[in-house]
């Protein structure tokens, strides 16, 4: 009589947290009423023994290694030979990712800082014990793996696209499939907050007076142009950062009758960032100041 | 006129000598022949290098400092006193100082009054407590109302002195910047054709509609056709109201008040005609 040949070897998630629904099937043999079925761990206890009808059988194991052997039960009730022990490997579940999931992971690398955490969640795998997750860059070169124990992962990552991937872990080295998420991992810059510059009117001099909050972080550079009546260039006047207890720069301040740009920007590190702050205004002379220096005209011509 | 020409002309004047005084010869000055003038241009020439060494926005070296003093001597008596004044007066109002130094020098080239005209103009078109106009609106008028005025320069600064007073000041028109200085533009375009300016016409003209019991116009009507009377010489005003007074006295056979301001303003229309041809 044939010795039975397992032809399939099939893997269900059990509702037992800790076992797996194992499906096996072998190739009929004629002449076979029933088929016996025993299970073993690799150390060679026999943990299970089946008595089967057909060519299928399902049962509950938890994961891990073992070995299954069939033989043939005749209607007369002879047992046949033992088939060879069959290796059974009985892995962790694969994390069941939804496709329809595709929304980034997404965060921003706050201002100052070289990276983002981007916290990873995954559907809870209950034959697990661990998870192996990998982090990709958009070629597919791997970043960087970590195992945790939990379903879901902190991670600091650098502005950038990323894809990732669980792989459930089980004991002894078991570990299922490796399951890619939908789900891309997007860590944007952070924009810088814009500069916010208010203009109000001394209320004393009448002379407008530009106000700020600075950043923490930032430091404010101030730029002045200035174009005379009638020149056709514009000069710069000033590009100096400002003391970092500045919060305010009053128009009145000396300057001579023309246009003027006032250009507010902020940097972080030397480099300019956010939306610089720009003013154009005209300044008139007022009748003191046209004459200026006329009082002294006969001295200045030498008499 | 070339430089022959020029001493010909010279050695050809009647050389009058004055007893000048000890301390400085050129006090009185000789009589130039016809088309000519004498010129202290060492004085002027002098002082515009001073000038130019002392003034710190005019820092430039003595080889270009030397042509644009001779430049400036070109000018004549009081050349070197123009271009500074007009230099510092541009300088202290934010012109770029190459722009500054060009029209100084037109302008030491030019009267006294000219300078005077300029400066006193734009300083009514440019200031915050007069009409407060933009800078390129108050340089091109000044400009036009000086430097390239035909007329007497130190009329028409006095007209429109006069008349910016008079539209801002709150006891008279009491206008705001803006009509005050299209009016004061419109205004003295006439002031040539007025002995003393259009100023004291206007404000005859102006507070009889405006006060009359039985005119009594509104500011923009009063404007309105003082403007157009005066337009017609210095006659108009007078030959407008005696016109009016005569049809408010109903020794004419219209009542309307339109009807009496156009009969007016017709006959005003006839203050300024051509002259007969002569045979």
């Amino acid at each position: 009589m044939k010795k039975p040949i397992v032809l399939a070897l099939f893997l269900a998630l059990s509702a037992n947290a800790a076992q797996r629904s194992v499906e096996i099937q072998w190739e009929e043999t004629p002449g076979a009423d029933q088929y016996r079925v025993e299970v073993r761990t690799p150390g060679g206890e026999v943990i299970k023994k089946f008595t089967s009808k057909g060519a299928l059988l399902q049962f509950k194991a938890p994961i891990g290694r073992f070995e299954l052997r069939a033989s043939v039960l005749t209607k007369d009730g002879r047992q046949g030979e033992w088939s060879e022990w069959t290796p059974l490997e009985i892995p962790p579940k694969e994390v069941a990712f939804s496709a329809d999931e595709t929304t980034p992971v997404s965060t921003q690398v706050p201002l100052g800082k070289d990276k983002a955490t981007v916290k990873l969640t995954w559907p809870k795998e209950e034959t697990a014990t661990r998870y192996l997750v990998k982090v990709y860059k958009p070629q597919g070169e791997l970043l960087g793996q970590k195992t945790v124990s939990v379903n879901e992962l902190a991670l600091s990552l650098p502005a950038g696209e990323y894809t990732y991937s669980v792989t459930s872990l089980g004991p002894k080295g078991f570990q299922s499939t490796e399951a890619r998420s939908h789900q891309p991992i997007q860590v944007g810059e952070a924009p810088p907050p814009d500069l916010k510059v208010t203009e109000r009117i001394d209320e004393g001099t009448g002379a407008t007076v530009l106000e700020w909050t600075p950043h923490k972080l930032m430091a404010i550079r101030q730029r002045i142009e200035y174009q005379a009546f009638l020149a056709e260039d514009w000069r710069e006047l000033r590009n100096d950062l400002l003391p970092s207890d500045q919060t305010s720069w009053s128009v009145a301040d000396g300057l001579r009758p023309g246009h003027y740009k006032i250009i507010m920007s902020q940097e972080l590190e030397g480099k300019p960032v956010g939306k610089s702050f720009e003013k154009q205004f005209t300044l008139k002379p007022n009748e003191k100041s046209l004459d200026n220096n006329l009082q002294n005209l006969n001295a200045l011509l030498g008499e | 006129m070339n430089l022959r020409s020029h001493l010909v002309a010279l050695a050809l004047a009647p050389w009058i000598v004055w007893a000048a005084p000890e301390t400085d010869k050129r006090v009185e000055k000789p009589k130039a022949p016809e088309g000519f003038q004498f010129c202290n241009s060492g004085k002027e020439f002098r002082q515009a290098v001073v000038f130019f060494q002392k003034e710190p926005d005019l820092s430039l070296p003595d080889e270009k400092i030397t042509p644009l003093a001779l430049e400036i001597a070109k000018g004549c008596d009081g050349a070197a006193l123009r271009f500074a004044k007009t230099f510092l007066f541009l300088k202290n109002s934010g012109v770029d100082v190459p722009k500054a130094i060009h029209l100084s020098m037109v302008f030491s080239k030019l009267s006294d009054d000219s300078v005077s005209a300029f400066v006193e103009i734009y300083k009514r078109l440019l200031l915050e407590n007069h009409l407060n106009l933009d800078f390129s609106t108050a340089y091109k008028v000044s400009l036009e109302l000086s430097r390239d005025y035909k007329g007497d320069p130190k009329k028409i600064r006095d007209d429109f002195m006069d008349l910016v007073k008079f539209c801002l000041s709150e006891k008279d028109m009491a206008l705001d910047y803006k009509t005050c200085a299209q009016l004061t533009l419109s205004l003295t375009q006439h002031t040539e054709l007025y002995p003393k300016g259009v100023a004291p016409e206007f404000k005859k003209l102006y507070l009889f509609l405006r006060n009359h019991k039985s005119t009594g116009l509104a500011i923009n009507e009063s404007i309105k056709i003082s403007e157009k009377v005066l337009a017609y010489g210095p006659l108009a005003p007078d030959n407008f109201i005696e016109t009016l007074k005569l049809a408010l006295s109903k020794k004419l056979n219209i009542s309307g008040r339109d009807e009496i301001l156009g009969l007016a303003l017709k006959v005003s229309e006839l203050s300024l005609q051509p002259a007969p041809e002569k045979l």
